[in-house]
């Protein structure tokens, strides 16, 4: 076997594990909630006979192991129960919710990666100028900012004082794309911020590195330039560890999108999380959990595959 | 080449020179630090007493009022103490104990590292949010397990850090020469890496704050955090968001802002520390 293939099934096999692991402590952690299910269920009034029978149906009689079992192999086959609720399916409650998170990330990730790329190579070209400085200050003050404070920010300037987005989105309209961009504007840019320092950062530290090789001198030597060299020579060997840069971000992002969510009140599967976490509603606490830790073990395991597939010096020694 | 700390010898604690940015997050801290102490003394209110109508503009109250009226100066002071009591609180539990844990894999090596290593991975393989969340759920949101938590959350990153910082220590030879002289675990530990490491260990710690701060503001903000009628600075954005449909945005932005301002503060002081390279070995080490 090769050793980029090795390499990448290792991985594989260990984000499985992961997932594994994620099922057992999201089971777990639902499994201690204060409060039995049963009595979550009927509310306080409900006589012992009624919780007896509402545990029978449920099958919470059963061992642990085989409750698990059966949660995770419903989990694998869609079948994911009932909201306590509402009495709604769970895959139905779910879906339009995921949709609508998904929007808001693809519009998020198409403005932000090409706007970071180029800033990148302008700092890298720009190196010590005073574009580059400032920006890299701005990004220390965006790194250790919360999101739900830029997002309060963007509020404040765009929605309040200049009325010239919404500032909470109820509802997003997926018939018209314009306004749909319109409505998601200011939760697009919050995300933005916060991947932009990190992606900025990256590209510009790879970008250098490439440009203090000897081929890249070579090259100047030969008359190229220096665009030339960034564009031709330089870019295509930083496509890896920003793609992974880029992964480890959509992964930073799913966790942090269920409170950007909150801020706009807008229905995605973060705010969906929060909400079921109030309501106590178990099934869609552990459905969105899973969903959340499934998407980030992914974007991590992605991660790592694509800096190893991508590194045109691994790919070459295996 | 000696020890750099003999047992008994005094360490010397070397700090970059000091510039400008790096004097101002000193400054900032210290601000925000000796405000969340003196809260009762300088809150010209109690925290949650009803003093005026809601969203007041400042005047009558320096600040203006929240959204149920209470004084919004009194509230920020003392959601100051929340918040630094969570993130110093918690920070510095899951440094010691990752630190300890780290150091231990690194100095022995062996079936323990491979564990540490495996245990590291999986635990920081959760979107670290979510995990927190969920931990709240199914334990609730009192004080001692929400600092339990973020203490938690963590450790995998100290462990991780605090191990790669000792395994450039323990090849030394003054580490080589101590276990010759038949050092137990604990005083190679405490005597020979643990003063070659401060700064490196320092700058991670300063970053653990930060990351205390954005944590514990999160999870408040969600609601699942500080509970009312305490509030830390990330409740009281929450308390106050609808602030931002009435147009009035002070009681709002301040909390959010302070949260910035301290976060921002805090990687000022961890650049300034982390200014030179080669944090792991001293100067007359390298």
């Amino acid at each position: 076997m090769s050793n980029l293939s090795h390499v990448v099934l290792r991985r594989a096999f260990f984000g499985v594990l992961t997932l594994f692991a994620t099922s057992l402590l999201v089971f777990a952690a639902t499994e201690i909630l204060p409060g039995d299910v049963a009595t979550a269920i009927l509310g306080q009034t409900a006589t012992p006979e009624m919780i007896a029978a509402i545990r029978e149906r449920l099958g919470l009689e059963l061992p642990l192991a085989q409750r698990y079992i059966q949660w995770l192999g419903g989990f694998v086959t869609g079948h994911m129960g009932n909201s306590l609720a509402t009495g709604a399916d769970v895959a139905t409650v779910i879906a339009p919710r995921l949709w609508n998170t998904l929007g808001l990330a693809v519009y998020a990730a198409v403005v932000a990666i090409p706007l970071s790329v180029c800033l990148g190579v302008l700092c890298a070209a720009w190196h010590r100028s005073a574009f580059d400085r400032m920006l890299s200050s701005v990004s220390v003050f965006l790194v250790s900012v919360p999101e739900f404070v830029i997002a309060v920010i963007l509020v404040v300037i765009l929605a309040v004082e200049l009325k010239l987005f919404p500032s909470v989105v109820v509802r997003p309209n997926w018939q018209n794309p314009l306004s749909f961009m319109w409505q998601l504007f200011l939760p697009m840019m919050t995300i933005v911020f916060t991947m932009l320092a990190h992606l900025i950062r990256m590209t510009r530290a790879t970008l250098l590195e490439v440009l203090a090789s000897p081929y890249a001198e070579m090259a100047l030597l030969k008359g190229a330039s220096k665009w030339r060299i960034l564009f031709r020579h330089a870019l295509p060997n930083a496509v890896g560890p920003v793609l992974s840069v880029i992964a480890l971000n959509i992964g930073y992002l799913i966790s942090g999108v269920a409170v950007i969510e909150v801020v706009f009140s807008y229905p995605g599967l973060g705010k969906l999380m929060v909400d079921s976490i109030f309501y106590r509603d178990l099934p869609l606490i552990q459905a969105t959990a899973m969903i959340f830790c499934a998407a980030y073990v992914l974007c991590n395991t992605l991660a790592d595959v694509s800096a190893v597939v991508l590194n045109p010096r691994i790919g070459r020694a295996a | 080449m000696t020890s750099a700390a003999r047992e008994g010898e005094q360490v010397t604690i070397m700090l970059p020179r000091i510039n400008i940015m790096g004097a101002l997050g000193v400054a900032v801290v210290g601000l925000i630090v000796l405000a969340a102490v003196l809260a009762p003394a300088l809150a010209p209110y109690a925290p949650a007493k009803i003093v005026g109508t809601p969203f007041e503009a400042p005047g009558r109250f320096l600040l203006g009022t929240d959204v149920v009226g209470r004084d919004l100066l009194s509230r920020l002071l003392y959601g100051a103490q929340f918040t630094l009591l969570v993130t110093f609180a918690a920070t510095t539990i899951g440094f010691v104990l990752g630190t300890a844990w780290g150091f231990a894999a690194a100095e022995l090596g062996g079936i323990l590292d491979d564990i540490t290593d495996f245990t590291v991975n999986i635990l920081l393989s959760f979107p670290p949010l979510m995990l927190g969340l969920l931990i709240v759920a199914a334990l609730s949101s009192s004080l001692t397990v929400l600092i339990a938590i973020i203490a938690f959350i963590q450790l995998p990153r100290v462990v991780r850090v605090a191990r790669s910082i000792a395994q450039t220590i323990t090849a030394l030879q003054f580490v080589e020469a101590a276990r010759a002289r038949g050092h137990g675990l604990v005083a190679i530990l405490v005597a020979e890496i643990l003063p070659n490491s401060w700064r490196a260990l320092g700058v991670e710690y300063g970053l653990r704050l930060t990351y205390s701060t954005l944590f514990i503001s999160a999870l408040s903000f969600l609601g699942l955090g500080i509970q009312p009628p305490d509030a830390d600075w990330g409740l009281l954005v929450r308390e106050n968001l609808a602030s931002l449909q009435e147009d009035v945005y002070l009681p709002a932005l301040l909390p959010a802002v302070a949260i910035g301002i301290f976060g921002i503060a805090l990687n000022l002081i961890v650049d300034w520390l982390s200014d030179e390279e080669s944090l792991a070995i001293p100067e007359d080490l390298r």
